[in-house]
């Protein structure tokens, strides 16, 4: 059925949104204390704008309805679909005015792909980028990662009553890990801080034994340590993870990109002491065997290039990528115009393949997700079982998530929808990048990088591609993060009101 | 940090070297099967 608004879902849309837009607000003071640490005047200037602009929008918004507003849960899904849109917005400011930028809408393109965690980028002159804005652009990772919702929930800023629980499930999340919406959040932040402190520990000795001076050392950790682990892909400098050139770096930064991709509740289990649960998972197996199975592709499409010196070099470039791509990350250790014509068509099948599948759901990756590529394995083995089966047998099937559950027609078909919805938003990217003119496999590469919030590209995303393609990309990464219901609801809310005002006009 | 339900903390540093243990055995095994892929092709 179809509701339409009245004044109050309209306040409570408002208050929310408002207090999450607001949260920037307070994040920026990092960028802004890093501006001044390092001395950085004019990007502290570009910081004490975006304050203004995003505490100035918060508020006036908040003062909609009065805190603690019950909000029901299509509206949780339209604040969240509105959220992440609103919060980009005002963290482009500071960038748009770094100078860094063709434009606003190059720097709110950034600004959406960090908050993705998608990578992909459009600044300029990256490497001369000032330490504030690089501070913030990874920032951006580390809160979308987490998402904005468990963000403000952790610092329990106005969200507590009514709205927490509907805001945190409609943020892509459809488990909770602990009973209390706002323990959960914290967990999850629990276990951020761990895995972030523990690689920016190693990255910054790695970085010092490379040669790197102290304080560089540390905050080029920092960065990568959360790029990686919040599978965003962002970098300090426009050569990536290949600028440090150390196996050191990689192999550090493969197991955060790991710990990113494992689903929160996993990661309770273990840590509660459940030691068996990560290899009887399906969501864990399915991830193993499809990174397995896609190592042996790329290790004979890389290979057969005979573009690498040793099957050594094959292996470190392919498998870094591979988990880059599957992880949902996007930091790379080879030359983006490779994917189009140097790496072999098998190797660009399986970094293609890695990226529509992703990571792990309830984690930090994007992507169609495990899990869901698992349950559909399973309807399919269910199925053939079925139609060799005597007629007057029932055939049942089970799968391990956490508990045993049985496989419902339900849970399949949930599955199953979100499969084609990715899958339809992959192709169609792909053809609106084919019809600008780029040819169709770096297109469909692209599209499918934007939706999976992964950040590899071919060489289609520059400053230079058409103002359409960067406003296509920017949905795609949007809607890839939402998973697409909070933004179906938002769409059927506004059809919804504009039909109820027809009705009544 | 309020973390009481089946006492999260308990065992965290070791739920933690477990994961890092497995991830790294999980590389080792995939890096394996793409060398002799590599080598075989």
């Amino acid at each position: 059925m179809w509701v339409g608004f009245e004044r109050r879902d309209l306040g409570a849309i408002a208050h929310y949104t408002g207090m999450l837009v607001a949260s920037m607000a307070l994040l920026m003071l990092i960028p802004l204390l890093t501006a001044f640490a390092a001395g950085e005047w004019g990007p502290a200037l570009d910081y004490a704008c975006g304050i203004g602009v995003a505490a100035a929008f918060g508020m006036l918004l908040a003062q909609s309805a009065p805190r603690g507003t019950h909000l029901t849960r299509r509206n949780a899904l339209i604040v969240t679909a509105l959220a992440w849109l609103a919060a980009s917005l005002v963290a482009a400011v500071p960038l748009s005015l770094s100078g860094h930028y063709g434009g606003f809408v190059d720097a709110f393109f950034d600004a959406i792909s960090g908050l993705t965690t998608s990578g992909l980028t459009l600044v300029q002159d990256l490497d001369h980028l000032a330490l504030a804005h690089n501070m913030w652009r990874h920032l951006l990772h580390l809160i979308g990662g987490q998402g904005i919702v468990v963000a403000a929930l952790s610092v329990s800023l106005g969200l507590r009553g009514g709205g927490a629980v509907s805001l945190y499930m409609a943020e892509g999340r459809d488990e909770r890990i602990l009973p209390n919406v706002m323990h959960t959040a914290r967990f999850i932040w629990f276990v951020t801080a761990i895995y972030v402190t523990l690689g920016t520990v190693v990255l910054s000795v790695s970085n010092l034994i490379q040669g790197m001076e102290a304080g560089r050392s540390v905050l080029h950790a920092f960065w990568a340590t959360v790029a990686c682990y919040d599978t965003g892909g962002f970098g300090p400098q426009s050569q990536n993870a290949m600028y440090y050139h150390s196996p050191i770096f990689e192999g550090v930064t493969v197991i955060l990109m790991l710990a990113g991709t494992l689903n929160f509740n996993l990661h309770a289990d273990i840590w509660r002491g459940d030691r068996k649960e990560i290899f009887k998972n399906l969501e864990a197996r399915a991830l193993a065997t499809n990174i397995a199975v896609l190592s042996v592709v790329i290790g004979i499409g890389l290979a057969a290039t005979r573009l690498f010196s040793t099957p050594g070099e094959v292996v470190r470039k392919g498998l870094y990528h591979l988990i880059s791509a599957n992880s949902g990350t996007g930091h790379q250790t080879l030359y983006n115009a490779g994917w189009a014509n140097g790496y072999g068509g098998l190797a660009f099948a399986a970094i293609v393949l890695a990226m529509a599948f992703g990571g792990m759901a309830s984690s930090t990756a994007g992507g169609i997700k495990a899990l869901r590529l698992g349950l559909i394995a399973k309807g399919v083995v269910l199925r053939v079982r079925e139609s060799i089966a005597p007629t007057s047998a029932v055939v049942r099937s089970t799968y391990h998530h956490l508990l045993d559950v049985p496989l419902s027609v339900d849970v399949l078909a949930n599955a199953l929808m979100l499969f084609v919805l990715y899958l339809v938003t992959y192709i169609s990217g792909g053809m609106i990048g084919a019809a600008y003119g780029y040819p169709i496999g770096e297109a469909l590469f692209e599209s499918v990088s934007a939706t999976a919030n992964v950040g590899l590209s071919t060489g289609i995303t520059s400053p230079a591609m058409p103002l359409g393609l960067k406003v296509v990309y920017m949905l795609q990464m949007w809607a890839g993060r939402l998973e697409f219901i909070a933004l179906f609801v938002l769409v059927a809310s506004a059809i919804a009101a504009l039909r109820a005002k027809r009705g009544r006009a | 940090m309020e973390l009481r339900f089946h006492n999260p903390y308990r065992g965290w540093l070791a739920g933690l070297l477990i994961e890092i243990a497995v991830f790294a055995a999980f590389i080792i095994v995939v890096v394996a099967l793409a060398l002799a892929a590599a080598r075989i092709s």
